[in-house]
């Protein structure tokens, strides 16, 4: 058994053989897009994920029920238009004919259907489930599908033109597979995970919206996302042509930003993004409002933005992202914390903690560029009021899993962590705080509760008073400090000599008109 | 992780029969100035660990120390990261965590590795050889394989690392030990300490571990160097040290995504756990020869 | 010959036991509710969730019946679903192993390549300067951390000079890795090889052949060659388990898709059914190949099955 002894040769085998281990098959081809990201999609079920990530690769493969053109106006989709009741509790969609999946079947009203029951059946355990209303029934008639709420939900179609709503082919979902079968402008071929997710041109597709403008196929033959962790290895494969597309590391997206032979794409104003802290906030002490709104008082966002992303994101007090019905940042920093060292440090004293009995707690966070050097610089800024801080990382999925249990909890150590949100709507504070919400971080407060479900009756200037009213709440009661926006997966850069490249909502990239040179 | 001294170790014993004493006497020479030069960077090293706050001419986790991504002068003499903390001062202090993780690393290994090898050793018999069946086994696969598992599983931080690291080394340890003891055991005097009526304890203690103990020396401090080496990798995999920590494998980790613009990122610490693991190996070496050169076998 | 290798056999299987049994209970290091940490997808896992996915893993049974579980899933090929994906783990590491291999011989025929000329070169000349640079050279070579000679070649060959790609697909870009994987195992053999040749050299029939007035290059190729090729080729042996461990590292420098990335990024997502068919994986093919080394050797050298 002694391995150091006894082992002989073969190696001259081994090294014969050597020579019939091929490398991988070229992937380039000239008419192929290459778009290189640092990390790979989840999962390719709608209704099982909730992250950029996958959403950047699902909204290539299904279309939406819905669109929203460049003012955010809702247009239609795979659904050719919609109707929605006075009292907002009733909504039809009438769907466009024709429309072929990628395997050669309708997709029908039915199919829509499907995907809407799919989604708030609470066996699927689809996080988004909330973000659909509260939905008693859906209706197929012919052509039409009519969804009937128990409450009122004008934010329905906005949402339906989102990425979280996007729309697969029955057939995608099969026992615990996942095949993805969509009606988009990109077919399915195959994934390697954390490697390659290739996709093929649908020559058949019809394109309805309203943000793309090639009305037909899209021009390349392949769409092929690579996963890349290292910055420096997408920049090279950029420069050399190995890709066409790469998410750029914030020192290159400066560098390149000034480079006529590149272009960067940093979300065209629709990102809908914001990324901000969260507490555990029924874990003592910061169950207690002045330590919420110390640790608010302790963190600069000015020197995140500077020193995490380089200047390339913009501080934001509120809640609701840029560009989003309630967005006041006048407002929100009335309302909010700014950064004050000595007012936090007052605070704690009251609670009574001080240099002899310092605070502990754990920042939870997941990995991303820009945002780890912000946790470390966090880190610092708690430690001069006083507060330490222990940072643990998990990969997103897994700190979704873990925050779900934390935040549940009302003992053991405080916890604060960093989460960040995108949509379309400010509907999504519902998605967030509505218990259990997404990753835990209900709150149990009824009349933030009332005001969520309010807002969601209201429309115009009514619903803006209303979603101001939610984030003076969440600010006076520091149950989040808003940092910076955008912050996640904006970023795109190519040649210039590529053209058409396009970011719809929520940084979906669009490949539809793009044209290689 | 990396590299492997346990098999660097494990050469064939006749391979290293020596010819004539001339050429042994050479070769202890040349060995003791590998021991010399070894041993000089260990010293150099811990007195850099234990007096790192009056070294460093900056506080290693200050951010904003100088301007952010500082290329190498006068101020900042290795540079500044990306945090504009000063690289230099983070090193100095990583020489505090190398030292601390080798130490740990060391001491669980070879406690544990002793104390198997030597009762296995001792008791002889079907237990003596069904332990060391089980150590030969583990000892099979590489360190990597078995420091990677565990820190799966345990959770990945610098605690966590080290343990790993510590227990991955474990077999290499008790072979070792095994084989020393088991050639000390055969002697007369243990013998004659069990005539004049000594308890197995006593023997072990009093007699066995004396003789034992210089060619653990040896492989105590070869196996540090592999600890060291292998505790850095873990980090730099992001499953050893969290940041804000100044450990060099993770500063390598951080810094790789600089090394476009900014290599002084990568070079300072990749520089400090070269220097470090080799002078361990070098003292290593050197004191296996200066004891014995016949020791040489037996540690292999 | 046959009793030798069913021997060799027997104790293969019982290594693969205590492997696969002890790769089954690392699921109970895990702090905390390992099923619970598994269903990260959800958001929510209901009760049932759990419970289901407990059976499925065998988790509900007592300790000692859960290793048979596991093992009667392993005999009929099931080595379980990743969390991530839930694809089967069989299937995601078997698209590996092909590239993992290829960087693990690229980096031992450049070990051997290098390491044994220098080696024998350093015997042959014993003593010289040329001797202590090498010896040097080895000394550093078993000391540097192949993560960061990974950067510093990257460093030079892609970012300075420009000859080589950092990542890829073809054969080019796996030139750094192979050689950053390389260096460490060709410092080790040349080591050997050097202690190796010194003794043949001093071996009888090398003085004889000497004596005779052969030729220095005939006494040196057919003579002090061959013997010296059987020892270091034990080493080969020794090395094999332990480069494949250094791939592991090597790949994630440089984003080579092979078996250690996606066991790294399987730990960062606490993927742990991909972490455990993972590491029996790499214990099976470092059973297999020693094995398979072994009855190599004994065929060489029949005195070995005698033993």
């Amino acid at each position: 058994m002694l391995p150091s002894l006894r082992h002989a040769v073969l190696a001259s085998t081994l090294l014969g053989g050597l020579a019939g281990v091929s490398p991988q098959p070229a992937l380039a081809d000239p008419g192929d897009i290459i778009f290189a990201r640092s990390q790979d999609a989840d999962s390719l079920d709608v209704a099982r994920v909730s992250t950029t990530i996958s959403f950047q690769v699902m909204q290539q493969i299904y279309d939406n029920l819905l669109n929203l053109d460049d003012k955010g106006k809702v247009a239609g989709g795979l659904a050719a238009s919609y109707t929605a009741s006075p009292d907002n509790m009733t909504f039809t969609f009438t769907m466009r004919p024709n429309i072929k999946c990628h395997d050669g079947t309708t997709f029908d009203a039915k199919a829509a259907k499907w995907n809407i029951d799919r989604a708030v059946d609470p066996k699927t355990g689809s996080s988004n489930a909330s973000s659909y209303g509260s939905i008693t029934s859906t209706e197929v008639n012919g052509d039409v599908l009519t969804v009937k709420l128990s409450k009122p939900y004008s934010p329905l179609p906005t949402f339906l033109g989102s990425a979280q709503a996007l729309m697969m082919c029955p057939a995608t979902i099969q026992g615990s597979d996942v095949k993805p079968v969509g009606t988009g402008p990109w077919k399915f071929v195959e994934w390697v995970r954390n490697d390659r997710l290739v996709l093929a041109r649908n020559p058949d597709y019809v394109n309805v919206n309203p943000l793309v403008t090639n009305p037909g196929a899209p021009y390349a033959a392949r769409l092929i996302f690579r996963v890349i962790p290292e910055g420096p290895s997408r920049m090279a494969a950029l420069k050399t042509g190995e890709v066409t597309f790469a998410e750029p590391s914030l020192q290159d997206a400066a560098d390149l930003a000034k480079d006529k032979t590149y272009t960067v794409y940093t979300g065209a104003g629709r990102t809908g993004q914001l990324a901000y802290v969260g507490f555990t906030a029924k874990i003592p002490p910061l169950n207690d409002v002045r330590v919420r709104r110390a640790i608010g008082y302790a963190l600069d966002r000015d020197s995140m933005v500077d020193i995490g992303f380089n200047g390339l994101v913009q501080a934001s007090p509120c809640p609701v992202a840029p560009g989003l019905l309630g967005y006041d940042p006048k407002k929100c920093a009335e309302w909010a914390t700014s950064y004050d060292p000595e007012k936090a440090k007052a605070l704690l004293k009251e609670v009574g903690y001080g240099p002899d009995k310092p605070l502990n707690i754990t920042l939870s966070v997941s990995p991303l560029q820009g945002w780890d050097e912000s946790d470390v610089v966090m880190q610092q800024q708690l430690a001069a009021v006083g507060i330490n801080v222990k940072i643990e990382q998990r990969q997103f999925a897994t700190w979704v899993d873990y925050m779900s249990g934390k935040n549940k909890e009302t003992t053991g150590t405080p916890a604060i962590w960093t989460m960040g949100m995108s949509g379309p709507d400010p509907d999504y504070l519902v998605f967030l705080f509505q218990p259990p919400g997404y990753a835990g971080q209900g709150i149990d407060d009824p009349e933030l509760q009332k005001m969520l479900v309010d807002q969601r009756a209201l429309s115009g200037a009514e619903r803006e008073a209303k979603v101001l009213e939610i984030q003076k709440f969440l600010l006076t009661n520091a149950y989040e400090v808003p940092l910076f926006t955008p912050g996640w997966f904006w970023l795109a850069t190519s040649k210039s000599a590529v053209t058409g490249f396009k970011q719809g909502y929520n940084v979906m990239p669009l490949f539809n008109d793009v044209k290689l040179p | 992780m990396s590299v492997v001294v346990p098999a660097a170790q494990s050469l064939p014993a006749p391979l290293t029969r020596m010819a004539s004493p001339r050429r042994l006497l050479l070769r202890r020479m040349l060995r003791s100035r590998s021991f010399l030069i070894g041993g000089g960077i260990v010293v150099f090293v811990a007195l850099v660990a234990i007096f790192a706050p009056g070294l460093a001419p900056f506080d290693p986790d200050r951010i904003g120390a100088g301007k952010r991504l500082a290329a190498p002068g006068a101020k900042f003499l290795l540079g500044t990261d990306e945090f504009g903390r000063d690289i230099l001062s983070r090193v100095i202090f990583g020489a505090r965590y190398t030292l601390y993780i080798g130490l740990v690393a060391v001491g669980i290994g070879l406690l544990c590795g002793v104390v198997i090898g030597a009762t296995a050793a001792y008791a002889g018999g079907w237990f003596g050889g069904l332990l060391m069946r089980t150590i030969d086994l583990l000892y099979t696969f590489p360190d990597v394989l078995i420091a990677l598992g565990l820190v799966a599983f345990l959770g990945p931080n610098l605690t966590n690392a080290m343990i790993a690291v510590g227990i991955s080394a474990i077999p290499y340890y008790a072979r070792v030990t095994y084989g020393v003891v088991l050639s000390e055991r055969q002697k007369p005097y243990v013998d004659a300490a069990q005539v004049v009526g000594a308890g197995h304890l006593r023997v072990v203690v009093r007699h066995l571990m004396p003789n034992v103990l210089p060619p653990m020396i040896v492989v105590a401090s070869l196996g540090f160097s592999a600890a060291v080496l292998s505790a850095a990798a873990l980090s730099f995999l992001g499953l050893g040290a969290q940041p804000p920590t100044p450990e060099w494998g993770l500063m390598l980790s951080t810094g790789r995504n600089y090394i476009t613009r900014d290599p002084w990122l990568v070079i300072g610490p990749g520089v400090a756990i070269f220097i470090t693991v080799m002078a361990f190996n070098l003292f290593g070496d050197g004191v296996r020869d200066l004891l014995d050169p016949r020791q040489r076998q037996r540690t292999q | 010959m046959t009793r030798f290798i069913l021997r060799r056999l027997f104790t293969a299987l019982i290594t693969l036991i205590i492997s696969s049994f002890l790769v089954c209970m690392l699921i109970h290091l895990i702090p905390g509710d390992p099923v619970a940490m598994m269903m990260a997808q959800n958001s929510s896992p209901t009760p049932e969730q759990l419970a289901a996915m407990r059976h499925m893993l065998g988790l509900d049974l007592p300790l000692w019946q859960q290793y048979f579980h596991y093992v009667g899933r392993l005999l009929t090929g099931d080595m379980g679903r990743s969390i991530f994906g839930s694809e089967p783990v069989g299937k995601l590491l078997l698209e590996r192993l092909p590239n993992t291999f290829a960087l693990a011989f690229a980096g031992l025929a450049i070990a051997i390549g290098f390491g044994m000329p220098l080696g024998f070169f350093a015997a042959y000349k014993k003593g010289s300067w040329a001797d202590s640079a090498l010896m040097a050279f080895a000394v550093a070579g078993v000391s540097v951390p192949n993560f960061w000679l990974g950067l510093m070649l990257v460093l030079l060959f892609s970012m300075t000079l420009g000859w080589l790609p950092v990542a890829g697909e073809d054969w080019r870009s796996m030139i750094l890795p192979a050689v950053t994987l390389g260096v460490t195992y060709m410092a080790i053999i040349a080591r050997m090889t050097r202690s190796a040749m010194i003794e043949v050299f001093s071996e009888d029939f090398i003085r004889t052949a000497r004596a005779k007035g052969l030729p220095e290059s005939i006494v040196m190729f057919r003579h002090a060659l061959r013997p010296a090729m059987i020892s270091v080729v034990t080493i080969i042996g020794v090395v094999f388990g332990y480069l494949m461990g250094g791939a592991v590292v090597v790949e994630n420098v440089f984003s080579w898709n092979g078996l250690g990335r996606l066991a790294i990024q399987a730990i960062n997502y606490r993927d742990y059914p991909l972490i455990q068919g993972f590491i029996l994986l790499f214990a099976t093919i470092i059973v297999v190949m020693s094995v398979l080394l072994d009855i190599a050797y004994a065929w060489l050298d029949p005195r070995i099955s005698v033993q």
